[in-house]
């Protein structure tokens, strides 16, 4: 699988770096009917440092593969998902803090209702022998967590949305049963908000790289009249204990970017920032979520801002993660192919520049693309997990042609240039 | 994956980490009112929702191995 790494090509901007990332592992799929999935999760507090993976590969069928992985690189073990109790696709997987990992599927591929859009099974299995502990199916939404179905905190407990109910369930880890309902009503008043406001969406942003007893919990209220004609809405945010979603800090109103990342209370977001020149930059903004208060804030330069329109381009992307004094920023951008080759000028691919910060230093920075083989693809950024000590798990996707799946596990090594 | 805004003027934005096949729009009741085949290779989408009359709805989106469904108001 290391050969891979001869299809990518990194080029390399050093600026003032001192230090470098190298691959411990990686591997990749490439297929001309579907492709592999490739999820990464980081597996909390007790398996410290491992990340780990499904991904499915067409054959005689999909197979579902659950490896776990070191940051060393080791594979520390690996089990087919394949002849479980509900023998479909996992389409998510999270793992709790004493032993075990939940798996969720979609409960049917045929749309004929709301509740059988809805409908989804999930398993709970112990991480030593994979045996399923117990299952459960029901019409329910996941409330979206970094892109992860499934999502656990460290009480052992973790909530779905019903939507036709318009509230929210806590279930335990142990047996699946409902530890708690909270209604649109409690949800609202929590938000200090009257019963005539009702929930419509949730998303709960924790730490991507552990477990946590702590979130940021964002809510959309709507208020309609009596012909259901919308007369207020309001969104608001609130640092929560995730055994209870009981706000610990005062709710505020969310009126800020979609990208966000959360510490233990520490809200990171960004702005959009003028500079005296005329050009734009965006810095990422570090809130105590308890105070309100900016606590730290770095610009980073920005490549999907168009200088023409002074608009960022809607078809770019960006994203931020945070681990402790190391914060990542890796951003979407179109790579003109005339910079590796004059007589292909007027073509661009997608890349990914990806960037290291130590506090606000910038500590590398790295532009990645496909050009391997005979044609240029799409590379595209799919996930991050930020690992101890600047390292990361890389999630891929690269398109166009063909169609291919990569993931890669980084460690960031100190080098003077 | 990501559909926003909730409250929705116009437009709305819907990101996957997977490639998008089929976006649906439907009422609370389950009426179909939009049904959009995507082209391949897009996991991140903008939809219009001009000309849909105001209130709920919910947003389908089916990927290669999911599908997702999120409730958003139309203003």
């Amino acid at each position: 699988m290391r050969s891979i790494l001869l299809t990518i090509s990194f080029l390399v901007s050093y600026f003032n770096c001192s230090a470098q990332w190298s691959y411990l592992t990686e591997d990749t799929y490439s297929g001309p009917l579907t492709y592999a999935t490739f999820k990464l999760h980081c597996t909390g507090d007790t398996i410290i440092d491992a990340a780990t993976l499904i991904y499915n590969r067409p054959g005689s069928g999909h197979i579902p593969v659950l490896s776990q992985i070191g940051i060393d690189g080791t594979l520390l073990d690996s089990v087919s998902l394949a002849g479980a109790i509900i023998p479909t696709i996992p389409v998510g997987c999270a793992w709790t803090n004493d032993g075990h990992y939940l798996i969720s599927r979609d409960s049917s591929s045929v749309f004929s209702s709301i509740a059988e859009s809805l409908s989804k099974e999930l398993e709970i299995r112990r991480s030593d022998n994979h045996q399923v502990q117990w299952s459960l199916k029901g019409n329910f939404i996941i409330p979206n967590f970094y892109q992860r179905d499934v999502f656990i905190n460290s009480r052992d407990a973790f909530w779905l949305y019903n939507p036709l109910k318009n509230e929210m369930n806590a279930l335990a880890i142990t047996d699946g049963d409902t530890l708690l309902t909270i209604d649109s009503a409690q949800i609202a008043s929590s938000m200090g908000l009257d019963s005539t406001y009702k929930l419509i969406s949730i998303y709960i942003e924790g730490p991507s790289w552990r477990k946590s007893d702590t979130a940021v919990v964002f809510y959309d209220f709507i208020k309609l009249d009596s012909t259901n004609t919308l007369i207020d809405n309001k969104s608001k945010y609130a640092l929560v204990l995730l055994d209870s979603l009981r706000p610990i800090s005062v709710s505020r109103d969310w009126n800020m970017s979609s990208e966000i990342d959360y510490e233990d209370y520490t809200l990171i977001s960004s702005e959009v920032r003028y500079n005296s020149n005329n050009s734009l930059d965006r810095a990422v903004l570090k809130e105590d979520i308890l105070t309100g208060l900016n606590i730290d804030s770095f610009e980073v330069k920005s490549l999907s801002y168009n200088p023409d329109t002074l608009n960022y381009n809607p078809d770019h992307y960006f994203h931020f993660y945070s681990r402790g004094r190391f914060s990542f920023y890796v951003e979407e951008f179109d790579f003109p192919l005339s910079e590796l080759d004059t007589s292909l000028s007027g073509f661009d691919i997608q890349a990914l520049k990806v960037r290291l910060y130590e506090g606000s230093v910038l500590k590398y920075e790295n532009i990645i693309m496909d050009t391997s083989k005979s044609g240029y693809y799409d590379t595209k950024f799919r996930q991050l997990l930020p690992l101890s000590n600047g390292s990361m798990a890389l999630n891929l996707g690269v398109y166009r042609i063909r169609l291919k799946q990569e993931y890669y596990l980084l460690t960031l090594t100190e080098t003077t240039f | 994956m990501d559909i926003y805004p909730t409250l929705v003027s116009e437009w709305i934005n819907i990101e996957c980490e997977d490639e998008i096949n089929r976006v649906q729009v439907l009422s609370v009741n389950g009426a179909l009112f939009k049904d959009l085949k995507v082209e391949p290779d897009k996991s991140k989408i903008e939809l219009s929702l001009s000309g849909l009359p105001a209130g709920l709805y919910f947003i389908r989106v089916s990927t290669a191995e999911n599908q997702l469904l999120r409730k958003v108001y139309k203003k």
